[in-house]
């Protein structure tokens, strides 16, 4: 494919919805463009139509929602849209009632104590009047639900075992795949100590379509439609993803140019790079979007959110993961179980 | 010796940590395009060498993937890229996509 006249093409645009020049792309820079407060708009209005056309919020008893802030640029997002969304006056409003979880994946005291400063910082910015919790993934580890403390990072006195119990999974697949189910068992429990049935999640586009061929590769084909959709019912559980058609580049811009991308938790160390099906998705994925084929997350997305599992019809799901199985368990949790020396059952009974 | 412009140079999203400032204003030689300025940021401006991988690809002839440029707030995407030539008093922006969290 020929690139080369591809950027002189774009020069000197007008934006695609009013008559002003053009400063920035949406994912795909073949397909649209826009100026600055139309760029903004267009950000915005994916992030309310992504909650609006699935009317999650038309009951009046059930507003309550977990907002999970961990300090990337899409949780600041997240953080920022919610906040601008209660302060609308009349009609634009969102009716949620929202308390912020920021979730600590750092396993280091210092760390852990930055991010507590940081946090006391940030509030002042975003939803100062609503309750914050602080607390780490390791929180997952608790048994019954635990009342959480303000001011402090909640299931710190897990993160040992927590660590270990990663350490004991053989497979780095499977010891990626056990944090990220980790990670929503985490939510699930803070949800239920909390008393509150819905989760906002920071995921966005990018994430998801990784997410979905990861799946893909582990066995979970069938059930990729639930795992990237922007609703996801678990029992009494609700997993809601508005960032589901925001890339992090469209996040990230929005970020910059709105003056909150100084709101972000950052530390200096990389992330581990051990080879699994995670890291090689993440480079297969780099390497077309090098190759300027932009769409791709898209084309994951679209093409995932079509693929519904028959298995689960009687409403079975598989007590690790909650795909819908028509066993107990689903071949991959069984794997991933098999790969840890540790006792998983424990956890996700 | 060859003529120098003014530009301002900013990092965002996590870029900042790569440098010693957010913000810096540099003088560069007239007539420098994104791909000469991707040098002088290489060679003057980055102070986190470790790391410059998140910034910069291997010989610093492209953004490392995650990171956007823009120039006056435009993205580059809309101008000619890394051919676009930078004017006195531009100033030049790299957001990163994939800090933070």
């Amino acid at each position: 494919m020929n690139f080369n006249n591809f950027t002189s093409d774009l020069n000197g645009k007008t934006c695609v919805k009013c008559e002003k020049e053009a400063k920035f792309t949406g994912v795909d820079p073949k397909k649209a463009w826009y100026c600055q407060e139309c760029f903004i708009q267009m950000v915005r209005n994916k992030f309310r139509s992504a909650l609006s056309k699935k009317k999650i919020y038309k009951e009046a008893d059930a507003r309550d929602t977990l907002v999970v802030y961990d300090g990337s640029p899409s949780g600041t997002f997240l953080l920022n849209q919610i906040d601008d969304a209660l302060k609308q006056i009349t009609y634009k409003r969102l009716m949620v009632k929202p308390t912020v979880l920021v979730l600590v994946s750092e396993s280091e005291e210092p760390e852990i104590q930055q991010v507590i400063k940081r946090v006391a910082e940030i509030k002042k910015n975003f939803l100062e009047n609503v309750n914050w919790f602080i607390a780490h993934i390791a929180f997952c580890l608790y048994d019954e639900p635990s009342e959480l403390k303000e001011f402090e990072c909640n299931g710190i006195e897990k993160i040992t075992a927590y660590k270990y119990l990663l350490a004991s999974c053989s497979v780095p697949t499977y010891k990626k795949e056990l944090e990220r189910m980790l990670k929503e068992k985490c939510l699930q429990k803070l949800a239920e100590s909390l008393k509150v049935t819905k989760c906002m999640v920071t995921d966005d586009a990018d994430d998801l379509g990784r997410l979905a061929l990861d799946q893909l590769c582990l066995g979970r084909g069938g059930s990729l439609s639930s795992l990237v959709t922007v609703a996801e019912k678990r029992n009494d559980f609700m997993i809601i993803r508005p960032l589901c058609d925001l890339s992090k580049r469209e996040i990230s811009i929005y970020n910059y140019l709105c003056k909150i991308d100084d709101h972000y938790i950052q530390f200096s160390h990389t992330q581990s790079q051990e080879k699994s099906v995670q890291t090689l998705t993440d480079a297969f994925i780099r390497t077309l979007e090098d190759e300027k084929f932009y769409s791709t997350i898209n084309t994951v997305l679209s093409t995932a959110s079509k693929i519904h599992n028959t298995n689960g019809k009687d409403g079975s799901r598989c007590s690790m993961c909650y795909v819908e199985v028509a066993e107990f368990q689903c071949e991959t949790c069984s794997a991933v179980r098999n790969s840890c020396s540790e006792n998983l059952n424990i956890i996700f009974s | 010796m060859a003529s120098t412009i003014p530009v301002t140079i900013d990092f965002s999203g996590g870029a900042e940590f790569l440098v010693k400032a957010k913000v810096q204003k540099v003088q560069i030689p007239a007539d420098s395009t994104l791909r000469d300025v991707l040098k002088f940021v290489r060679d003057n401006l980055v102070t986190d060498v470790h790391r410059m991988n998140m910034l910069l690809n291997e010989d610093a002839s492209e953004v490392a993937h995650g990171v956007i440029t823009l120039i006056n707030d435009t993205d580059t995407g809309l101008l000619s890229e890394y051919d676009t030539t930078i004017e006195a008093g531009d100033t030049i922006t790299f957001v990163s996509t994939l800090h933070g969290g």
